[in-house]
């Protein structure tokens, strides 16, 4: 499974909604759609944190870089880099 | 519980049983009529290198992790629920100044904190907002060099006796800029009011805080505006659900240490009363409670320990499940106990009002319920469309 494809299951796990047609395009913002709890964003950074073992640091807290999965995996590619280079 | 734990912890389980027993337990009823802590108890605990246990050494602490802080407050609460109280509190500001503050902001407090110099105290709740903290309206005005507070915060546990708050506010009055700050007691515009006749957590030192343009430095701001309330109060109320859980798990304890002697003891119509089948089953149900709730308790440690993502949910489950058995054990302690369990001197009747108190804290169990609800409600509903069982 790719990381867009990780990051996509994992969002669909936490959506609060039941219905099966809820769906978001890798560029909706999940949070102004109001399809997650008050849980959501900590535990968004908990997994992106655990899953790809990176650490965020409270300066790039940044809503655009987890409002989207193309955001977040944005970001995982500029850290990455960012790792790569350093 | 203890047969759960590491060979560590069991002997942390020990050391902690002593310390409580000689520094806690026999003046914890005196507490409660006082309405307050002493300074030399928190000496001794600092002493003790509690006041930092969960935080890493490099900053005085003792690296503990999860559960050994959870059985710490387990063996805390059992003697004196006001007293966890303080645990809860100071370690939800050293573990939000840890995650999200400036290397600054960590070498400017944690080592006080952790040897108890400094105590800390977190500010959420206000008049008109509780479970609702989207509403807060504090606010915080940006000047050159300065944050100016103004608005109201209330029901803060240990607010009468913190030296340092983290404050949460909205920059500028704007809802999307939600921030915390870091604010000292003897802050220019801070007026503290201790709150008094609470029915649980009475020697708590609960206070409001009254900000009348009350100022602070820039450098006091933790993270950046914007992720307050989405990121650093569910941070803090993590560790504050963690600590609440085993608060009541040390209930549930003490109410069958203290029951299960009484029924051995003491007989009615010639019998003991263990040998009634309905004090039986209320003993039963209690251990079988005290059990469940000791392993969601420790699972949700291990998950935290792990940075598992669902850690969050598990303590959520353990907090909501512990809290409501220990409520309801809590009843059942005094009516074992009768008029005895129905006096202020006994354990039990504290037992009874605290724990009432345990369901609003850290989250009500009815938002818990609203949170729990829609997660189970789409977690097995979609696993069973996953596993192609689901009916359409
Ligand atoms: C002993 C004690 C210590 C505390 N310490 C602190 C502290 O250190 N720091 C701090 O910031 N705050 C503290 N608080 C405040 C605590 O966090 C709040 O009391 C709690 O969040 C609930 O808010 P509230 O009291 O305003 O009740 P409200 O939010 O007004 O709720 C009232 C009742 O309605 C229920 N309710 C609310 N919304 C819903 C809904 N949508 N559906 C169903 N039911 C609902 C609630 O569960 C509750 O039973 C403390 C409180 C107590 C009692």
């Amino acid at each position: 499974m790719d990381n867009k494809e990780k990051v996509r299951m994992f969002i669909e796990d936490n959506l609060i909604r039941y219905d099966e047609e809820t769906i978001f395009s890798d560029e909706d913002n999940i949070f102004s759609m109001g399809f997650v709890n008050s849980l959501f964003a900590m535990k968004l950074l908990n997994y992106i944190e655990s899953e790809f073992s990176i650490t965020v640091d409270s300066d790039e807290l940044e809503l655009s870089n987890f409002s989207s999965v193309n955001n977040i995996i944005s970001f995982l590619n500029k850290k990455a880099g960012t790792a790569n280079n350093s | 519980m203890i047969g759960l734990l590491s060979r560590e912890q069991k002997e942390k389980y020990t050391e902690f049983g002593k310390f409580v027993q000689s520094n806690v337990q026999p003046f914890a009823w005196e507490w409660e009529i006082n309405e307050c802590i002493p300074r030399e108890v928190i000496d001794k605990c600092a002493e003790a290198g509690y006041m930092g246990g969960i935080l890493p050494e490099e900053f005085g602490g003792q690296g503990w992790d999860h559960l050994t802080y959870g059985v710490f407050t387990e063996v805390v609460a059992k003697a004196s629920t006001s007293l966890s109280g303080l645990f809860n509190v100071h370690t939800m500001v050293m573990k939000s100044i840890l995650k999200w503050g400036t290397e600054e902001q960590k070498q400017k407090w944690l080592p006080s904190m952790t040897q108890g110099k400094v105590l800390g105290a977190l500010a959420l709740t206000e008049p008109e907002a509780g479970s609702d903290i989207q509403g807060i309206t504090t606010t915080f005005t940006e000047t050159e060099d300065k944050i100016i507070i103004n608005g109201t915060k209330r029901w803060i546990t240990f607010g009468g006796l913190a030296d340092v708050f983290i404050v949460f506010g909205k920059m500028n009055g704007q809802d999307e800029k939600a921030t915390a700050v870091i604010v000292e007691k003897n802050a220019p515009g801070l007026n503290v009011v201790q709150i008094k006749n609470m029915i649980g957590f009475k020697a708590s030192a609960l206070a409001v805080l009254e900000f009348d343009n009350c100022e602070i430095s820039k450098e006091n701001v933790l993270a950046k505006p914007g992720f307050a309330l989405s990121h650093i109060a569910p941070y803090a109320l993590d560790y504050g659900r963690i600590s609440v859980a085993f608060t009541a798990l040390g209930i549930m304890r003490g109410c069958l240490e203290y029951c299960t002697s009484h029924v051995l003891k003491r007989k009615t119509f010639g019998e003991k009363l263990i040998s009634h089948s309905t004090i039986k089953e209320m003993i039963t149900k209690m251990g079988v409670d005290y059990e469940a709730a000791a392993h969601l308790c420790i699972h949700s440690c291990h998950d935290k320990e792990n940075h598992h993502p669902s850690s969050a949910e598990k303590v959520i489950i353990a907090k909501y499940f512990t809290t409501k058995a220990a409520r309801k054990h809590s009843d059942n302690a005094v009516q074992i106990l009768g008029a005895m369990g129905c006096n202020e001197s006994h354990p039990v009747a504290r037992y009874y009002r605290d724990t009432k108190t345990l369901e609003i804290i850290e989250g009500s169990n009815q938002i818990i319920e609203m949170i729990l609800g829609n997660s189970f409600a789409r977690k097995y509903r979609s696993s069973e469309i996953k596993a192609g069982l689901g009916s359409k």
